[in-house]
């Protein structure tokens, strides 16, 4: 989708475990992410895929492994300026719906550590990546399905992280509103921003990632662009969806 | 599907969810049945009449001057009354366990707001009594201690009975005569010779009326001496003092839990994740909690005893460092108890319904409700009282607004102390459960 990505990593990830009491989410996953790119990770329900964001994103301490972001070992609970450089945005429309649009931006990107005017600038920044700017004093709880997820990628975008972490950011969405996602991260993607994309939704990393990891049960199946996947199950022309139930199988995935 | 049918489904559909909610569970069963047993318990205490059970007393302490027979068997039946807790306490061996004041002393405790009563047998007791004269007595009390003072009031007459074998009253009960057997005409001649006492008073005293059972409540042999701190307003009483700010305590628990609950809707929301990614320490979501719900708790109570001002006249410019520091405390207290419920709780529905039970068993044993102070509790029931915000807090206001102490007292310090004492330790266990709940497992 983009001009080939520098072949410098931002983000390489070691041997990265995390276990829920007894049951292992992510196991020995080791991958790179150069700066630039769209990193897709790929995998059905359960994957591991929203563990692995919340570990780069610190919000989970208990994780085994080695993470070095830029080159320099860290560990991201702890690591509190790490934090400002690595964006998220999550699932869940983490957004306050009896504040308005403009508010909601203001007020994370503050907590981001922006100063008032650079929150205000990356406020009016936000509004019109997410195609809100007419809605900016409007309650969130008025807004649509579509809108709200817009909005929730901007937040996550409002302080400029060299590194955007995307959470299946187009749950529910209508078309129209898909699209204006996708545009918005191509977009991001071309200004040289690099982002990592989860998603069970094949058309989705055809579209915007330039390389793919699918992952099933917290392990790495492979890695690689579309080309380099389909390769490695000697199937050169498989479609992605193929390479996928290929190697994650066919059985229904109901945890 | 016909009505009948169709509301069977639905009823048992609706009971299977009630009961697998543990929440309405604990709201539904648990609460109610808690609370019943703590009031009843507490309501049996204070009307217990049969010597079955601890009983409301009052605290009287006690001179005696005459130091005559009489005296000593008055004094003596005072002690055995159940109404009364009599200070000084003797030890086994007669000697005193608590320091004896003499008439002069006891006095200076009352007016100092030390002593809400004390009972002065003067000199010439003995005497009067042989001689049915006026009797030395003086009761020294603050005013505004209703109830105590009722208790002292029976308690004192009933003694004086008791010592006396009834000669005290044979000329003034005339209903306690008839009852006895008198025949009416003799109880019609000393009917009307009341109503001529009567006649006097109200001649001698204006429009005063004259109740005849003032002669029981022991205003007649007994003479009052009040005495009302003179930076306290004259109508104010101790009940009022105890409902203010017991009121206003517990009213503020329920609101800062509520607050609280919002850390809940954070999780739920799914805000919490994204704020927890975002470069600031997790304490601070914590420590930014409980300065927004300490500025809500202090608007709160500013505006109830602002309105405990308006209505009651409960003092609140008198002592306005002191007030400060108590209703900091109180807040800090508060806010650590909300957080804690905050952290350890699930849901909101499962924070609704810890606080709501922990709540209303604090504020019934803790003396927002009634002024427990004046029960005998049990060792248990003591314990648990003393392990309460709402104990803590509403006696300093207590102490504060009714017995106008300052942050120079002991109580009002050990009380303080006790509260940042749980503020400590509700905050640290709060963060704890925190950084448990939001980051090991997010």
């Amino acid at each position: 989708m983009t001009a080939a990505p520098p072949d410098t990593a931002l983000l390489e990830v070691q041997s990265l475990s995390l276990l829920y009491g007894e049951r292992c989410a992510v196991q020995d996953l080791s991958f790179q992410v150069r700066r630039g790119e769209c990193f897709g990770l790929l995998g059905p329900n359960g994957a591991g895929k929203s563990s692995t964001l919340g570990c780069l994103a610190g919000l989970l301490n208990t994780w085994k492994g080695e993470l070095q972001f830029g080159g320099r070992a860290i560990r991201p609970a702890d690591d509190v300026s790490l934090r400002g450089k690595i964006g998220l945005v999550p699932q869940d429309l983490a957004l306050y719906e009896d504040m308005t649009a403009m508010e909601n931006l203001v007020f994370f990107a503050r907590m981001a550590g922006l100063s008032k005017a650079a929150a205000k600038e990356g406020a009016d920044r936000g509004l019109e990546l997410a195609g809100l700017t007419d809605r900016a004093k409007d309650r969130v709880d008025s807004f649509s399905g579509g809108m709200k997820r817009r909005l929730n990628l901007a937040v996550g975008d409002v302080h400029q992280p060299p590194l955007l972490l995307l959470d299946e950011p187009t749950v529910g969405v209508d078309p129209q509103s898909r699209n204006h996602i996708f545009e918005t991260l191509e977009s991001l993607s071309r200004s040289g921003r690099t982002l990592i994309y989860t998603t069970h939704y094949m058309e989705e990393v055809e579209r915007l990632c330039d390389r793919i990891l699918v992952m099933n049960e917290g392990v790495a199946l492979g890695c690689g662009t579309h080309a380099e996947l389909a390769t490695s199950i000697h199937q050169p022309n498989a479609t992605l969806e193929e390479v996928f139930l290929h190697m994650t199988g066919r059985s229904l995935r109901d945890s | 599907m016909k009505l009948g049918p169709a509301a069977l489904l639905f009823a048992r559909k609706d009971l299977s969810l009630f009961f697998r909610d543990r929440t309405a569970m604990l709201l539904g069963f648990l609460l109610p049945a808690t609370l019943v047993t703590i009031f009843g318990y507490l309501m049996g205490m204070m009307n217990s009449d049969n010597g079955t059970g601890p009983m409301a007393r009052a605290t009287l302490w006690v001179t005696d001057v005459d130091q005559t027979e009489d005296s000593r068997s008055f004094y003596a039946n005072l002690r055995t009354s159940e109404l009364l807790r009599v200070r000084p306490r003797l030890n086994e061996d007669g000697t005193y366990l608590d320091t004896a004041f003499t008439a002069e002393q006891l006095r200076e405790k009352v007016i100092d707001g030390k002593f809400d009563h004390a009972l002065i047998i003067g000199k010439g007791f003995a005497e009067a009594l042989a001689s049915a004269e006026a009797l030395p007595l003086t009761l020294v009390r603050d005013p505004g201690s209703q109830m105590e003072g009722q208790l002292t009031n029976i308690a004192v007459m009933q003694s004086l009975n008791a010592s006396t074998e009834g000669r005290i009253f044979t000329n003034m009960l005339v209903q306690n005569l008839r009852n006895a057997g008198m025949p009416d005409v003799a109880v019609d001649q000393i009917r009307a010779v009341t109503e001529q006492q009567r006649a006097l008073l109200q001649q001698s005293s204006g429009n005063q009326s004259f109740n005849m059972m003032n002669l029981f409540s022991g205003r007649g042999m007994v003479k009052m001496e009040d005495h009302v701190p003179p930076e306290r307003a004259d109508n104010v009483s101790a009940v009022q003092a105890q409902a203010v700010g017991g009121i206003a305590v517990m009213m503020l628990l329920f609101g800062l839990t509520a607050a609280s609950a919002s850390l809940l809707r954070e999780r739920e929301g799914g805000t919490m994740r994204r704020l927890l990614s975002l470069p600031i320490p997790p304490g601070s979501i914590l420590l930014g909690k409980a300065l927004a719900m300490g500025v809500v708790g202090l608007i709160q109570l500013t505006v109830l005893f602002v309105v405990g001002e308006f209505l009651f006249e409960i003092g609140i410019w008198r002592d306005p460092l002191t007030l400060g520091a108590i209703i900091v405390c109180t807040i800090a207290a508060a806010v650590a108890f909300g957080l804690l419920i905050a952290s350890w709780a699930r849901t909101p529905k499962q924070a609704d319904g810890m606080s709501t039970l922990v709540i209303l068993v604090m504020s019934c044993l803790g003396g927002s409700w009634f002024p427990l102070q004046t029960l005998d509790l049990p060792m248990p029931m003591n314990v648990a009282m003393h392990l309460t915000i709402n104990h803590w807090s509403v006696s300093s206001f207590q102490n504060l607004f009714w017995r106008t102490k300052s942050l120079a007292d002991t109580e009002i310090l050990l009380a303080l102390g006790v509260l940042l004492l749980f503020t400590v330790l509700a905050s640290w266990q709060a963060l704890r459960l925190f950084r448990k709940r939001y980051l090991e497992i997010a």
